[in-house]
């Protein structure tokens, strides 16, 4: 069929360009739907049986290319409608024909490697990401009508080195996905987000490890390893190490200040850094000016509250209180000492995580399966709902506010996997 | 002190009735009762333990961190109702998998060491592996009859610095596990709470 996608063909160049653009689409269009769909199952199915699924999926498909297994392929033995080609106009035959090549079954498939991407669809768990992936696919088909000559012809004459080749990509992959299979319940991704006058801080976790990355535009990101929840204010970073609290120029990684014991969740501003921790079974809140060297504990609590991550912006601490049927944000002018409490949840409701900027401060609510992550311009301006996930799947949690965006660290809870939301502050 | 008082007609006639309707013996005997009624009561409220997930632990939560309602815990082979996302038991204290008898097991379901080697019977031979059922669709609906058990509805919490998740194993049953009327809870369509289990995640908060 492929072969009809010529000038003669199509009967003229211009036909022949169309025929080939239409086809792109229908191809490219089927396998990113395809990798769509197979990613949002995936979502929902856990990570590590998926991987290694995936790795077994490579060895067969291994054997197979060597001709040491024969395992017939899921496919639809026949080529495409070549009647189309007669009866159809143009743009229907040349778009249909690249949608069934494109999505794959739709023909023969003398190869395994297709199943085995599609099962790495699945295991990728994001519709977004696997739609992607598959849509290279696609676009793989596109270049067998695209080229001139006859590439598939030129392709099927190598087949002889080209089969133990693939075989020997797929033992690799397999070989690269058996520590991912066995750490995959280990927490990946992109958490904790920290952001501030163009700066950006996370957790960026893989294989049990987490390092803390800052990024600005422009600029070759600064890495910190075996790091993780960050707060970056100007050219300070804070950072929890297995130390305890690290602070660093980011630029230089200069140590300015290190805080020890059983500490948490720094948050900075300016001279300040507000911290969790934790003095036997009781949890406090503590503000430390680390050019003055003042120490000041801003609330302490009994074991089983949670505390959580606090924010600080100028003269601001925010932070929650979660315990029992209660929990609450808190907003305490530090200069002043007076408290107030900005968001308030009861038994079926969690407000937790604020973040600050100046003149707004926002935070994460939860009920039941649903989470949302809300902005309010202080002192008592409108609150908006930015953003949302939605469970068993997805859940909101870590947030971050700067001069224009607001961040929310969003959890996939079947794979473990975060990544960042970034939404224009309201 | 002056008689025709009303408290102190009342004071005589009262007087003046139990000294006609009892005994001294009588008397004894009632107060004797009475203590005694009061020390069973005591001591068997002392031996009923309570249900668990229902008592206050620290935090403010019923039974285990995240519990904010007082409906009890599913049963399982250990009394705080962690399982997997399968709702299938895992050993609370680590999150290893367990059978129904709270047995360590392996990916293959037969019963562990803490090492993870084959536990072995008296006659030297590899134990076979035992039942490991999800407690609320399996053990729910076997224990309590309740047929249309089912995880429903959850909800989150920050423990012990990672997110678990809690979740409410759901029947149309107007009687939870605690033996009293069933709420609510996240349970959707007709069905309500029976028992509670949860999932520790593993996300970090």
């Amino acid at each position: 069929m492929v072969e009809t996608f010529t000038p003669a063909g199509c009967g003229g160049r211009t036909r022949h360009i169309l025929a080939v653009l239409m086809f792109g689409v229908g191809a490219i269009a089927a396998a990113a739907a395809l990798g769509g769909v197979l990613g949002l199952g995936g979502s929902l199915l856990p990570s590590r049986v998926l991987l290694a699924a995936v790795a077994a999926a490579c060895v067969l498909g291994a054997l197979r290319e060597l001709g040491a297994l024969h395992l017939p392929l899921p496919m639809v033995r026949r080529q495409v409608p070549e009647a189309w080609r007669r009866e159809r106009p143009l743009a229907v035959w040349s778009t249909g024909y690249g949608a069934i090549l494109g999505a794959g079954f739709g023909t023969y498939q003398p190869a395994a490697t297709f199943w085995v991407v599609c099962a790495a669809a699945v295991a990728l768990g994001r519709p977004a990401a696997a739609a992607v992936c598959l849509a290279a696919f696609g676009l793989g088909r596109v270049l067998m009508v695209a080229f001139p000559g006859d590439p598939l012809r030129r392709l099927a004459g190598a087949h002889r080195a080209l089969r133990p080749a693939n075989a020997l990509a797929l033992l690799v992959l397999a070989a690269l996905l058996v520590p991912g299979a066995a750490s995959a319940a280990q927490p990946v991704g992109r958490s904790d987000p920290s952001a501030l006058g163009g700066v950006v801080a996370f957790t960026e976790r893989s294989g049990g490890t987490s390092r803390v990355v800052v990024r600005v535009a422009g600029l070759t990101a600064a890495t910190f390893p075996d790091a993780r929840m960050p707060a970056v204010s100007g050219d300070a970073l804070a950072y929890v190490d297995a130390l305890g609290i690290r602070v660093v120029l980011w630029r230089t990684g200069q140590e300015i200040l290190r805080i020890g014991g059983r500490v948490d969740t720094p948050a900075l501003s300016g001279p300040r850094i507000a911290y969790v921790e934790t003095v036997g079974p009781r949890t406090r809140l503590v503000v430390r000016n680390f050019s003055t060297g003042t120490v000041r504990v801003a609330k302490t609590v009994g074991p089983g509250v949670d505390l959580g991550r606090p924010a600080l912006s100028g003269q601001l601490l925010a932070w929650h209180e979660a315990a029992g049927s209660h929990n609450r944000i808190l907003l305490r002018t530090l200069s002043g000492g007076r408290t107030r409490v900005m968001a308030e949840g009861r038994r079926s409701g969690l407000t937790v995580n604020p973040a600050l900027v100046h003149g707004y401060i926002a935070w994460v609510e939860s009920r039941a399966e649903r989470s949302s992550l809300f902005v309010q311009r202080l002192p008592n301006g409108r609150i908006r709902r930015v953003a949302g996930a939605l469970g068993p799947t997805s859940h909101l949690w870590n947030t971050a506010i700067d001069e224009s965006h607001v961040y929310v660290t969003r959890w996939n809870l079947v794979t473990n996997t975060a990544v960042i939301l970034r939404a224009r502050r309201p | 002190m002056r008689r025709d008082r009303p408290l102190d007609r009342a004071g005589e006639d009262l007087a003046h009735r139990l000294a006609s309707s009892t005994t001294r013996r009588s008397f004894i005997g009632v107060i004797g009762a009475a203590l005694l009624g009061l020390t069973a009561d005591r001591a068997s409220s002392a031996g009923r333990a309570p249900i668990p997930g229902t008592e206050r632990v620290a935090g403010g939560w019923f039974g285990f961190c995240g519990h904010y309602w007082t409906t009890g815990s599913c049963k399982g082979p250990y009394k705080l109702p962690r399982v997997d996302r399968q709702g299938k038991p895992l050993r609370p204290a680590d999150g290893r998998p367990v059978d129904d008898a709270g047995r360590l097991v392996n990916d293959l379901g037969q019963p562990v060491d803490e090492a993870g080697s084959r536990l072995l019977g008296a006659n030297g031979v590899p134990l076979p592996p035992g039942t490991r059922t999800r407690l609320c669709q399996d053990g729910v609906r076997r224990r309590y009859k309740l047929d249309d058990a089912v995880l429903q509805g959850s909800w989150y919490r920050c423990c012990d610095g990672q997110i678990r998740k809690l979740w409410d194993c759901c029947s149309a049953s107007r009687t939870r596990i605690n033996g009293d009327a069933s709420l609510r809870g996240y349970c959707y369509g007709n069905r309500r709470v029976f028992c509670v289990v949860y999932v520790d995640t593993g996300v970090p908060c």
